[in-house]
């Protein structure tokens, strides 16, 4: 396997933008992505696209800014789709196939419903005569998505002794640190009381004790970036972000987790990963991790070993992965505040981190990195997919 | 698919245990996916009780029609079995309070019957003893449905 670099990256802004379609916000993302990488378009070899709705977006989108001829593939995975994009095109350059290639992640969420856009609707009308929905449904409790992390939250209380402020406290950190920036949906500062609090004008209970800002919220947008192999990498630029380690795996059972404190694929994902690029969680100074819900964040920081198990309320409460704590953990405002446009949300994440290796993270700027963390998790209706990107400079 | 078979307890949820490792499937499956066909599969009926093992209310609809309105108490109910299932729970007073995690460990049990007004065809679940749009007593027929929820135990 070779060696593969990030060299370019490029993003429209998160929110809504119903007035705009998937080649224009696509063309944006990708545009940029090249101008940063000082790469002509011409020498694109190939393109992947990650999205759950924006069926045909990458060859609109690449049509859109004439790059024509080469080779587009489309990946869905739920919401780890745009991870599993960014794999698709390093395994394409590590196994020498090629040597440039663009990997984007799109979605437009907004007006349309979130079964739509994940295209499980589709799936639903085209089992209609072969499954009962409502058995399915109750299946599982017939419980939303908030409910299953508020559920999962309730449970790291007891078991635990988290507190409610703790979880809120992931809120608190990562709109703080959408307000730094400038292409994050929320924008805004909050106190704790301000994301605790319901009867506000922006916020409601969700599910107890998930507030509307303690959930991700719907969004539209597009990220992009520029891979190359290890010699043409060098040659567009002196400080290449090398993706040390790549790493994914699928639920080993029918149950994503057996005690719902914690998810075994994380914790499995994240030994391979850690063992491909030959460290540990305590060399890891800058991660993304999947925060959909805010207690997923405190979940993610025992499971993927920044702290020991039950500790990830003590973990935030103490500011450990606050900007420049022992692990700034969503420096870019995370799904939360950034926003997490299903398919482009991987993308974006990665970004984030080879902006900070660059030193354009302006105002959410960290002071140095050791190795960088990627963790992006999907749950396409059975089993969760999980990705692990590690990044590091030479 | 339905959910349930009937027992001389009633209505009970079909769960498919696998010989060979114990592991426990709902909805039931013709192979056990950890040990492929190493074990039999066997479908039995789950324990109408279990035990709370995480609450919450939840404010915005559930995903299925017709089981509650919201704000609604839901929460995971583990089972002597050793398996635990997402539920929707009735009869949860008061609904939210900042004590609700005292009810973890509690006893829950199923109800899953649901009925139909032959008079005015209004169709009920839980199921009741009287119709409360027309009135008509004696009036109710057991109809098959595959909703389920969960209520405290009042012994």
């Amino acid at each position: 396997m070779r060696e593969v670099a990030i060299i370019g990256a490029g993003m429209t802004k998160f929110g809504k933008h119903t007035r705009r379609a998937f080649d224009d916000l696509g063309a944006e993302a990708c545009q940029k992505a090249l101008d940063s990488a000082k790469v002509d378009r011409k020498d694109i070899q190939a393109g992947y696209c990650g999205t759950t709705g924006g069926v045909g977006a990458m060859h609109q989108t690449l049509r859109n800014i004439g790059i024509l001829g080469i080779p587009i593939s489309r990946v869905e995975n739920g919401c780890a789709t745009g991870s599993t994009c960014l794999r698709e095109a390093y395994i394409s350059i590590a196994s020498g196939l090629f040597d440039l290639v663009i990997a984007m992640g799109i979605e437009k969420m907004y007006g349309a419903s979130m079964g739509e856009v994940t295209g499980s609707q589709v799936a639903i009308l085209l089992d209609m005569k072969a499954v009962d929905l409502d058995a399915k449904l109750m299946s599982f409790g017939a419980v939303s998505l908030p409910g299953v992390f508020a559920l999962m939250a309730n449970r790291h209380c007891y078991q635990y002794g988290t507190t409610y402020e703790q979880i809120a406290q992931v809120a608190v950190k990562n709109h703080n640190n959408g307000a730094k920036n400038p292409n994050a949906q929320h924008q805004k500062e909050r106190t704790l009381e301000e994301i605790m609090d319901p009867n506000t004008p922006d916020n409601k209970l969700i599910s107890t004790p998930l507030t509307k800002l303690q959930c991700c919220p719907i969004t539209d947008g597009a990220a992009a970036i520029i891979l190359a192999s290890e010699d043409i990498a060098k040659k567009y630029t002196d400080s290449p972000v090398y993706i040390a380690a790549s790493y994914q795996v699928s639920s080993a059972s029918e149950y994503p987790t057996e005690d719902w404190l914690s998810f075994e694929q994380t914790r499995r994902c994240a030994k391979g990963a850690y063992q491909m690029a030959g460290i540990e969680p305590k060399d890891i100074t800058l991660a993304a991790v999947h925060d959909c819900f805010s207690p997923a964040e405190l979940i993610h920081y025992e499971d993927l070993g920044f702290c020991k198990k039950g500790e990830g309320g003590k973990m935030i409460e103490e500011g450990e992965t606050e900007l420049n704590g022992r692990v700034s953990v969503n420096t870019d405002g995370g799904l939360l505040a950034r926003g997490h446009p299903l398919g482009a949300t991987g993308i974006a994440m990665t970004a984030e981190i080879f902006w900070q290796f660059q030193g354009e993270a302006e105002k959410r700027q960290v002071d140095t990195i050791k190795y960088a963390l990627q963790q992006n998790m999907g749950w396409p209706a059975a089993g969760l997919s999980q990705l692990i990107h590690i990044f590091k400079q030479k | 698919m339905s959910l349930f078979m009937s027992t001389e307890k009633g209505k009970q949820l079909i769960v498919s245990k696998c010989q060979n490792c114990g592991k426990i499937y709902f909805p039931i499956r013709k192979n056990c996916p950890d040990c492929l066909n190493k074990g039999k599969i066997e479908n039995i009926p789950l324990s109408q009780r279990g035990k709370l093992y995480s609450y919450s209310v939840t404010y915005t609809k559930p995903l299925v029609k017709g089981v509650v309105e919201p704000p609604y108490a839901n929460g995971i109910i583990e089972f002597p079995e050793g398996f635990k299932l997402f539920a929707i729970l009735r009869d949860v007073e008061p609904l939210d309070d900042p004590s609700m995690q005292k009810r973890i460990g509690t006893e829950f049990e199923i109800m899953s019957d649901a009925n139909i007004c032959k008079k005015c065809k209004t169709r009920y679940f839980p199921a009741v003893t009287e119709c409360s749009n027309c009135g008509a007593e004696g009036q109710l027929e057991e109809i098959r449905n595959n909703y389920y929820v969960f209520r405290p135990v009042k012994d």
